[in-house]
């Protein structure tokens, strides 16, 4: 009998759980796990990143405050040269991505028939594993791997295969190939806003198919660009695989000398330095850009970053 | 500069079939450098060598039968699903509760905006994931999981959770309240018309919520990679152990099989979903 109202008791509360009702500032109380877990363990993961960058020893239990891990970051040219490489890198790989990302989108947008089914090949490869994704690029990139083999077996352009691993244009095309979606969809959902009369109108004035391209088709999808090229830009500065696995022990990025910190290194603070400071030029970025640029974030965040 | 640009674009003259063929070419080219990759995984996992020689001599199953017969890729399969399945789970009924409070929420007369909440549940995977992955390490250490099986758990529902709560809230999002209404009208109680009328009808959202969730846990590895303990190994963490030790055939084997399922799981997901630009 007991048993019989506990259960109808937990019954009850469950289901009073999908009762929408405001609580204090929450508009809703079913909002409230999900804004816990979120402000808990990431705002908890940052918080402790954040103080442990301050501590002078915080896995031997030394939580006493100090600047020294900054001042061991301002005093260094290797960390601040691997930060400046890091960003390099981004920008290489945020330029190659709108090259190559903005024809493709352009046909999805304006020529094609088909638009979602191209969409959905253009997002599907982001849910690969990125581990084997990069792996495949070292199947293509290896000095008897597909590209030497086609340029080399089988044209003979080249007596000597290239050496394409372990160099810096390596980590960019494996940081392009996983983020050219985050370009190119953005970039279509502003195509899809213009008005394409305009663009037949400036061909009726007598301007050239490239002429009217750029002066009417072009501006109209910069905030799509400028979207594509943040989130890009964001992701690659961050990049840990790419770099380790396609560029060697000489392109080393920001996110690789943070890991060993925690790994090897066993150096928690100064690790936590190299954190802190590489995402407050991340923020600062994004305010930057947010302000100087009319972005809009909407198209792109409907796909959100997918990995 | 901009004049002189548009003047010198206003020289160049071209058909329509010419501007349409070159269209069609640079759609082309950069389709297949987004497919060529995982097109020559797929094919050398079927490759009888040793090593990844082209063109592949012959066909064979032998890199699968390795795949099948070797405990630490079977091991680290059973412990990444097991992961998934109870990640994709809880993010699943988190993700739905706060799809209702999302979309069915009061927001008359708070600062909490819906757009807030909607940028909060997306920072997760807005926040490069190097800095959740060494967070979530330090995080998990002071609190004293760390190495825990619900570490891992709780990390990758917080990864999961953007997800979820977000696919659920379009689909809520076009659903008609006045068949609940109706529902209730005829005298259903608030508790059977969620059952009998709302979740059945935002259910192809909730599969896919739940797709997602499972994919994303399933295959997640920076933030992974650091939370783990030494003890415990997922299929991505073993395969970039060793990809970076040598190279091993068998890798293009688990490589076919995780694009495979992927593919599938997504393209389900996205489809049922209909959650491109539509």
């Amino acid at each position: 009998m007991a048993d019989k109202d506990v259960v109808e008791a937990g019954k009850t509360w469950f289901w009073s759980l999908f009762k929408g009702r405001s609580v204090w500032f929450i508009p809703d109380v079913r909002l409230l796990p999900a804004i816990l877990w979120t402000v808990v363990v990431l705002g908890g993961s940052i918080l402790t990143m954040v103080l442990y960058s301050f501590m002078t020893d915080p896995l031997a239990g030394d939580f006493s405050i100090t600047f020294a891990s900054y001042r061991r970051f301002i005093g260094s040219d290797l960390y601040q040269s691997v930060m400046i490489d890091s960003v390099v890198i981004a920008a290489k790989t945020t330029v190659a991505t709108v090259l190559i990302g903005y024809p493709l989108a352009y046909y999805i947008a304006v020529r094609s028939n088909h638009q979602n089914v191209l969409l959905l090949v253009i997002i599907a490869p982001i849910w690969i594993n990125e581990v084997i994704r990069t792996f495949a690029w070292m199947l293509i990139l290896n000095v008897n791997g597909v590209i030497n083999y086609v340029l080399v077996d089988l044209i003979g352009v080249f007596g000597d295969p290239l050496r394409l691993m372990n160099t810096e244009n390596a980590v960019v095309i494996g940081l392009v190939h996983p983020l050219l979606p985050y370009m190119i969809v953005p970039i279509v959902a502003s195509m899809l806003r213009i008005d394409f009369s305009e663009v037949e109108a400036a061909k009726n004035l007598g301007a050239t198919k490239l002429q009217a391209f750029y002066e009417v088709t072009l501006p109209q999808t910069k905030s799509g660009i400028a979207a594509g090229m943040t989130f890009v830009f964001v992701l690659s500065s961050g990049a840990y695989l790419a770099p380790v696995l396609l560029g060697g022990t000489g392109n080393n990025m920001i996110a690789n000398f943070i890991g060993l910190m925690f790994s090897e290194g066993q150096n928690w603070n100064f690790g936590a330095v190299l954190a802190v400071v590489y995402s407050t030029l991340i923020v600062a970025l994004f305010v930057v850009v947010s302000v100087f640029m009319d972005v809009e974030f909407g198209g792109a965040t409907e796909m959100e970053a997918d990995e | 500069m901009r004049l002189s640009i548009s003047a010198l674009l206003g020289k160049i003259e071209m058909s329509r079939g010419t501007a349409g063929r070159l269209q069609k070419g640079a759609a082309a080219a950069v389709l297949l450098f987004l497919y060529l990759p995982i097109a020559i995984v797929v094919l050398l996992s079927f490759t009888p060598e040793q090593s990844p020689t082209f063109p592949i001599p012959g066909l064979s199953l032998r890199w699968y039968e390795a795949l099948i017969e070797d405990q630490a890729f079977l091991n680290a399969i059973v412990f990444s699903s097991k992961l998934a399945v109870v990640s994709a789970l809880g993010s699943g009924f988190i993700g739905l509760l706060a799809a209702f409070g999302l979309v069915r929420g009061d927001f008359g007369d708070t600062w909490l905006t819906e757009d807030l909440l909607r940028i909060l549940f997306s920072l997760p995977i807005i926040i490069p994931f190097i800095i959740t992955g060494i967070g979530g390490l330090v995080f998990f250490n002071f609190v004293g999981i760390y190495g825990d099986f619900s570490s891992l758990v709780v990390g990758h529902i917080m990864i999961t959770l953007p997800f979820t709560s977000l696919v659920i809230a379009s689909g809520l999002d076009g659903l008609d309240e006045s068949l609940e209404e109706a529902a209730r009208n005829l005298g259903a109680t608030q508790l059977r018309s969620y059952v009998e009328v709302t979740i059945p009808m935002i259910t192809p959202s909730i599969i896919a919520a739940l797709l997602f969730a499972f994919i994303l846990s399933f295959n997640n590895f920076i933030q992974t990679f650091f939370w783990l303990s030494f003890t415990d190994q997922t299929l991505p963490v073993l395969i970039y152990g060793l990809v970076t030790r040598t190279y091993d055939p068998t890798l293009n084997a688990v490589g076919t099989v995780l694009i495979v399922l992927s593919l599938l799981i997504t393209v389900t997901a996205e489809r049922i979903s209909s959650r491109i630009l539509t």
